[in-house]
């Protein structure tokens, strides 16, 4: 049976060049990058290389990036952080709707502390509103959080106006930019992005490692404690193999942005196309125009996402309900509520995450599959076009 | 997350559809999942379940829980039926933990179904009886207005014979008077 994997919003396969520039950190360079032996500084010296390309890659001094294991670890060390370590100003903060969970459950357990949180509403495309968040505003307010590439729906936050706005009144600004390296050009000091979360999965980079971007000034709490570690303030053993191959998925991610974008753009229009020409009753969800090219989120009338997904799986076609950090548990898309995409269409919607490497037959392929399971599912479902139980 | 039994069952989920001549059929729809499921039965005249079917928008719990129930019930009472719990389904087939609540969505649209058996049970019953008096009632009018006809009828009878009688009568005066008359002359 064929596989295509098109969950790459979850996770990307190695590409051989980072896989040849973490192999001597695996069983040559192998020292602990704390010791202070030939081994250890061997080690260090590989850290440190891809830190200076880490930060090449978004516009940022080397000394501003603090690896960590991975998105979800810097998510939560940016928000609880800033917040404990600049609550003499404020317990407010700002965060949209939609994030990503590491930063809402950050948020929830922030509120347990004292702290108070809006989360800003999103518009039917899933971009924040900044009158709305202006509105917001208060004289006690130290953060602002926003991603800057929703993982469901793909749309683009306009980060820069946003930015600005923070600064306007004195606020440090986050960015959770996992989705957003390698699929749009982020700059950190052009964008005046003040902390930003990245990890190297979605990149073509190995699972386990991330970085935390904190702008030289910016007062952020640590989150792990009991190392000397990212000079002393993130404690625990790095994984050098992975920070190495970090270091070398984000080089080539930022190198080859044009060309993939361009590639995965094409792919994805013919899938639209087709899947609008095959498939009755159907919406696409997010922005038209201000989107990644790599992720597309579609909604099925009168079918369960988790259907979707399973049937497609077992034709060995992989792909998401919503986000792979929610699956598995019966809840509706929290993206998806806020951008108050119809109850119908939620309930059938699932992600498309297209990859370098997909072929126009692995596509044919999922279309033909796809096609065959909606109307399968359709024929047993409860629910007619019109939303009647028959 | 499923197992294999799970995942061949939902690849071609048996029971699956809807149910002509169906006198039961239940819809539960669950709000916060979104589930709706369909269950219909079809019983013979001692209340056996023949046939179930069921429609399902729902995860694969939910369609592989509706089908195995539909399975599970042909040949049981409705009374039967009555007394099922989602340990019914979940006994009978291996969800996961955290998607055995979906049983008890199968079984609320069951006890839907079962709700409408008895109501249409109930309705034939009251129809066939008010069939019946309608006609004892038609009969008894029948009986009254036969009754009624047979009286008239013997009543014109009776009339005509008194209208013949004194025609007769009549006639035969006439003929007397005709008799002595010609004496007269």
């Amino acid at each position: 049976m064929r596989r295509v994997y098109l969950d790459n919003a979850a996770t990307t396969y190695l590409s051989q060049e980072v896989i040849n520039e973490m192999t001597p950190a695996f069983n040559v360079m192998y020292g602990n990058s704390n010791s202070i032996h030939s081994f250890g500084r061997e080690a260090i010296a590989l850290v440190d290389r891809a830190r200076d390309r880490v930060a090449k890659a978004i516009g940022a001094n080397s000394n501003e990036i603090y690896f960590t294991s991975g998105g979800t670890e810097a998510n939560n060390w940016a928000i609880k952080g800033i917040a404990r370590a600049n609550k003499e100003n404020g317990k407010h903060i700002i965060v949209s709707k939609i994030e990503h969970d590491s930063v809402i459950e950050s948020c929830k357990a922030l509120e347990k502390e004292g702290f108070e949180v809006t989360y800003l509403n999103v518009d039917s495309n899933g971009l924040v509103s900044l009158a709305e968040l202006m509105h917001e505003i208060r004289k006690d307010t130290i953060l602002i959080s926003i991603m800057a590439v929703n993982n469901e729906v793909g749309t683009i936050q306009n980060l820069k106006a946003i930015a600005k706005t923070a600064h306007e009144n004195g606020i440090i600004f986050h960015t959770d930019a996992v989705q957003a390296i390698g699929n749009v050009k982020i700059d950190v000091n052009d964008m005046e992005i003040d902390v930003m979360s990245i990890s190297a999965h979605k990149m073509y980079g190995p699972k386990g490692a991330g970085a935390l971007y904190i702008k030289n000034g910016v007062k952020c709490e640590n989150l792990i404690d009991g190392g000397t570690q990212e000079r002393g303030r993130r404690g625990g053993t790095l994984n050098v193999p992975a920070v190495v191959g970090f270091g070398k998925a984000i080089e080539i991610a930022v190198r080859d942005i044009i060309v993939n974008q361009q590639k995965i753009k094409t792919i994805r229009d013919y899938f639209v196309r087709q899947i609008n020409a095959r498939i009755p009753y159907i919406r696409v969800n997010g922005h038209q125009y201000q989107k990644v090219q790599g992720i597309l989120n579609v909604g099925f009338e009168m079918v369960d996402s988790e259907a979707l997904v399973t049937m497609l799986d077992l034709e060995g076609i992989a792909v998401s309900v919503g986000s792979a950090c929610t699956s598995g548990v019966a809840q509706k898309s929290h993206v998806l509520e806020a951008m108050k995409v119809p109850e119908e269409y939620i309930k059938g919607s699932i992600r498309f995450s297209f990859g370098r490497n997909v072929s126009k037959d692995d596509i044919d392929y999922t279309l033909d599959r796809l096609t065959e399971v909606v109307s399968k599912l359709r024929a047993i479902s409860a629910v007619t076009k019109t939303g009647r139980a028959k | 997350m499923y197992s294999e039994r799970v995942l061949e069952i939902f690849k071609n989920p048996p029971h699956a559809g809807g149910l002509q001549g169906a006198n039961g059929s239940g819809k539960y729809a669950d709000e916060k999942s979104g589930d709706q499921i369909r269950v219909y039965f079809k019983t013979d005249d001692k209340d056996v379940v023949l046939e179930a079917r069921f429609k399902a928008l729902g995860s694969v719990a939910s369609i592989v829980a509706s089908s195995v129930l539909c399975s599970n019930i042909v040949g049981l009472t409705v009374k039967e039926l009555q007394k099922l719990d989602s340990s019914f389904i979940t006994e009978n087939i291996d969800l996961p933990e955290d998607k055995q609540y979906v049983a008890q969505f199968v079984i609320n649209a069951l006890n839907v179904a079962i709700e409408d058996f008895f109501k249409n049970k109930e309705k034939e019953q009251k129809q066939e009886k008010e069939s019946k008096q309608k006609s004892v009632k038609a009969k008894t009018a029948k009986k009254e207005v036969d009754q009624k006809a047979k009286e008239y009828a013997q009543e014109v009878k009776e009339k005509i014979e008194e209208e013949n009688d004194n025609k007769q009568v009549s006639k035969t005066k006439q003929a007397f008077e005709e008799m002595f008359s010609a004496w007269d002359d």
